[in-house]
């Protein structure tokens, strides 16, 4: 019976096909476990592409499994060991040094003659040995989402954002440190933090200057002062700021560009997109954008090796860059061939103008930051509650980042290489 | 449906992947090899020569595992099989431990009908939920049920779950109903009453998280009320109205399990109380009697187990006339004394009751503890009463006859 449906299945796939079919596993990881609206946004994105792929390669057959970033790393651990693990990943960086540590992913045999057509961004951080342990996907930068009826105009520096909350105006910020980043620019804390948490084998821990210090202990100043307007609230996830900005609780976020289509869904035409606030002497803020990342799995047999790659070139050609870009708002192309077409969208104009200023963390930076969000939102939490001190914060921050806990044991020589050569803070997008 | 298959063939995709074949194959051909010292050895049911040859599969399967993957292959999906086939020999172990303790008839329905099955199905959803997950299969569309969709894990989880629950209730229906027993005191009517209303419970609640499951709504519900109203208004009135008498008959108590009552004049006890109807043994001559439950709703019942166990047995008895009746009363009460069966408190009494027309006529009452008994009792005391008064000489004449000549 179970040779009768193989045989029916199999037969039922070469229908109109260009061969025997080819099934794909593909395992899409959003984000961590509350980032809802990321969540969907990519859902859509990922179901949409497949659909077209499937259409140009019949006899392809994409089975798209969504997990959250916390379980991605532990479900092909578990699959890969029985020999069943997916044989393409769409993912953030953060998961991708495990991965690749573990041997569960494999450098793609995609070479610069299909890659250097494309002009992708960031690939060199990916590169490993003849191949490319990744390949970036996509860019979502960070924004300033807020509501035209009750601010006319976007705040452009931090005293500006709390004089607004001052005037009465209900100011939403996040307490993850990854999305609260850009706030640190003006004290130059963004660049001390980054390098602070970038992962390293454990007994080699990065140690702050003098200066360094006296930047990141001016912003978490700056937070406890913020906060104490009654306006400007902390809150837990960018899902929380979001859906505050949606139930009309709060006029100012800052928040994903992926989240824009479910706030103009609410917020209609009143919802205005801007540049987060810079630094009071006219510096641009740094926000971090999301990179997602493609990569292949260990255990494809040739033919699916092939077909997953056919998939990475398709959505990363200049055609599915440009329309993900205009179907999927807030997801931005990494093709550099890819013209944003700044002067017929407002919104893609700040975005492009966002990414201009953006950082995107390189791989090391990415996994430091991520392992240790809980424990840096339980800090500026404390800070902007008045629980700790700012100096007290600033040595717990300092002793987080050599937590034995948080710490990648032994080396991590199998990914240092392809880290290396790309600039920390590289911006996301050249002027 | 086609969601469904097309979900299956992705796990065609992985299966024609060389390391998840090599697996099965090296699974596949150790299984066979199980399966043909089976058929060559035949051992018997209850024997253990199985268990430790699953063991030694086990065994089998585990070394290969860890050789595939010293040889640089994946080996979890042997490493997975040999892990189910160490729970099927656990199971087998407590089969065979089980069959000595209780009826081998008893445990050998209970693996058919619950252990094995239920073995089944967690298998193969372990198998599936370690290969691909189990979100993608059960939440694939299959058809629509009042409006709501039903996905292939509701479909399960409908045909399943009603099986299982009805089936595997049974267990620990009985753990529980001992424990409460033991701990409330109860008596074994009541303890049974309670095992009953308790797997009611259970089935009722297992139906209703059932029916939130599958996402019924209160329209849905209403629908089904309507046809079933119309069905209890025909077809199924006289099953519905057994049910309702026999769920009613437990919460009042008035007939339970254990019970011993007077049914068409014989005494009977209920050994169980159905959803239609209650099993009565009759003990006069040990059949089994089943009474629709609505009979004890709508009739009257005489039972001998409602506020206590106690029976009160009677005895007529002649003697002439010529014995003194203070004689005859003393020694009536002192057979009763002597019966075992017959309590001493209340006490055994017997009364002149009545000069008949050839003797005096004497009543002997006596009371007894189980009330099954009387038939029994009664003989013994008549047997005891003609030799006592065959030793003192006291006379039970015979009903005068005309001799015609």
């Amino acid at each position: 019976m179970a040779l009768a449906l193989a045989t029916a299945l199999l037969a039922g796939g070469c229908q109109g096909g260009l061969g025997p079919p080819v099934n794909l596993q593909v395992a899409i990881s959003s984000g961590v476990g509350n980032d809802e609206v990321v969540r969907r946004s990519l859902d859509r994105l990922a179901s949409q592409i497949a659909g077209e792929f499937m259409r140009i390669h019949p006899n392809a057959n994409l089975h798209l499994r969504f997990l959250p970033e916390a379980e991605l790393v532990a479900s092909v651990r578990a699959r890969g060991g029985l020999g069943a693990g997916p044989d393409l990943l769409i993912m953030r960086p953060a998961p991708l040094l495990t991965l690749k540590q573990e041997g569960l992913v494999q450098p793609s045999n995609l070479g610069p003659e299909e890659l250097d057509p494309l002009h992708i961004q960031f690939l060199s951080r990916f590169r490993d040995g003849k191949g490319y342990v990744a390949v970036p996907f996509l860019l979502q930068p960070s924004l300033a989402c807020f509501d035209r009826r009750r601010v006319p105009s976007s705040p452009t520096n931090l005293n500006q954002l709390v004089e607004l909350a001052t005037a009465g105006v209900r100011v939403g910020l996040p307490l993850q440190l990854d999305e609260l980043l850009w706030s640190g620019t003006s004290f130059d804390a963004d660049r001390a933090l980054l390098r602070l948490y970038r992962e390293r084998t454990a007994g080699q821990p990065e140690t702050l200057s003098s200066t360094e210090k006296g930047q990141i202990l001016a912003w978490l100043q700056w937070i406890y002062r913020a906060n104490v307007q009654p306006t400007l609230q902390f809150m837990d996830t960018p899902d929380d700021l979001v859906a505050g900005m949606q139930a009309g609780e709060l006029d100012w976020i800052s928040c994903n560009a992926t989240a824009v289509s479910q706030l103009r869904r609410k917020l209609g035409s009143h919802l205005g997109l801007a540049l987060l606030p810079g630094g009071t002497k006219g510096e641009k803020a740094r926000p971090m954008a999301r990179l997602l990342l493609l990569s292949f799995g260990r255990d494809s047999n040739p033919d699916q090796r092939r077909m997953a790659e056919s998939f990475a070139l398709f959505v990363l050609n200049d055609f599915s860059q440009s329309n993900l870009m205009k179907r999927a708002p807030g997801n931005m192309p990494v093709n550099g061939n890819v013209i944003v077409p700044v002067t017929k969208s407002t919104d893609l104009a700040v975005m492009e103008a966002s990414l201009q200023q953006s950082v995107v963390p390189n791989l090391r930076e990415g996994v430091g930051l991520r392992r240790r969000t809980e424990p840096l939102r339980q800090l500026i939490k404390k800070t902007a509650f008045g629980e700790m001190d700012a100096k007290e914060v600033l040595a717990a921050l300092e002793q987080l980042a050599v937590a034995p806990e948080y710490t990648t044991p032994g080396t991590v020589a199998g990914v240092e290489r392809p880290l290396s050569p790309s600039p920390a803070q590289e911006p996301a997008r050249k002027p | 449906m086609n969601q469904l298959l097309y979900v299956i063939s992705g796990w065609l995709g992985m299966f024609s992947r060389l390391s998840l074949l090599l697996q099965v194959g090296v699974a596949v051909g150790l299984l066979l090899l199980y399966r043909g010292w089976k058929l060559r050895a035949r051992p018997p049911l209850g024997s253990w020569k199985p268990v430790l040859a699953k063991l030694s599969l086990v065994a089998l399967l585990a070394l290969a595992s860890r050789l595939l993957v010293a040889l640089g292959w994946p080996g979890g999906l042997v490493n997975l099989i040999a892990l189910l086939v160490l729970i099927w020999s656990a199971l087998a172990a407590l089969r065979l431990l089980l069959r000595r303790w209780l009826e081998p008839a008893q445990v050998e329905g209970y693996w058919r009908r619950a252990v094995l099955p239920l073995f089944v199905v967690l298998s193969l959803v372990g198998m599936v939920h370690q290969l691909d997950g189990l979100e993608a299969i059960s939440q694939a569309p299959l058809l629509k049920l009042f409006d709501q969709p039903l996905n292939f894990g509701t479909l399960l989880l409908l045909v399943a779950l009603p099986y299982f629950l009805i089936v595997l209730s049974e267990l620990p229906v009985l753990l529980v109903g001992s424990l409460a027993g033991r701990l409330a005191g109860l008596e074994l009517g009541n303890r049974k009453a309670f095992e009953l209303i308790f797997r009611y419970a259970l089935i009722g609640l297992g139906s209703l998280w059932l029916a939130d499951r599958i996402g019924l709504n209160s329209t849905a519900i209403a629908a089904m009320a309507g046809g079933l109203s119309v069905g209890l208004g025909f077809g199924v009135k006289e099953v519905f109205s057994n049910f309702v008498s026999g769920l009613w008959l437990l919460f009042e108590g008035s007939v339970k399990p254990g019970d011993v009552l007077m049914h068409q004049g014989d005494v009977c006890q209920v050994t169980s109380l159905g959803l239609r109807a209650a099993t009565l043994l009759r003990t006069l001559d040990n059949a089994e009697l089943v009474v629709p439950n609505q009979n004890f709703f709508t009739a009257t019942s005489i039972t001998y187990t409602g506020s206590d166990n106690l029976r009160n047995g009677f005895l007529l008895v002649r003697a002439d006339y010529k014995h003194n009746p203070d004689q005859v009363i003393a020694i009536l009460v002192e057979i009763a004394q002597a019966n075992s069966m017959i309590l001493a408190d209340p006490a055994p009494s017997a009364a002149l009751s009545n000069f008949g027309d050839y003797a005096i006529e004497y009543g002997l009452s006596f009371w007894m503890a189980n009330p099954l008994k009387n038939g029994m009792i009664s003989a013994q005391l008549r047997r005891a009463i003609w030799h006592r008064f065959h030793q003192e000489g006291i006379e039970m004449p015979l009903a005068p006859r005309l001799k015609l000549t």
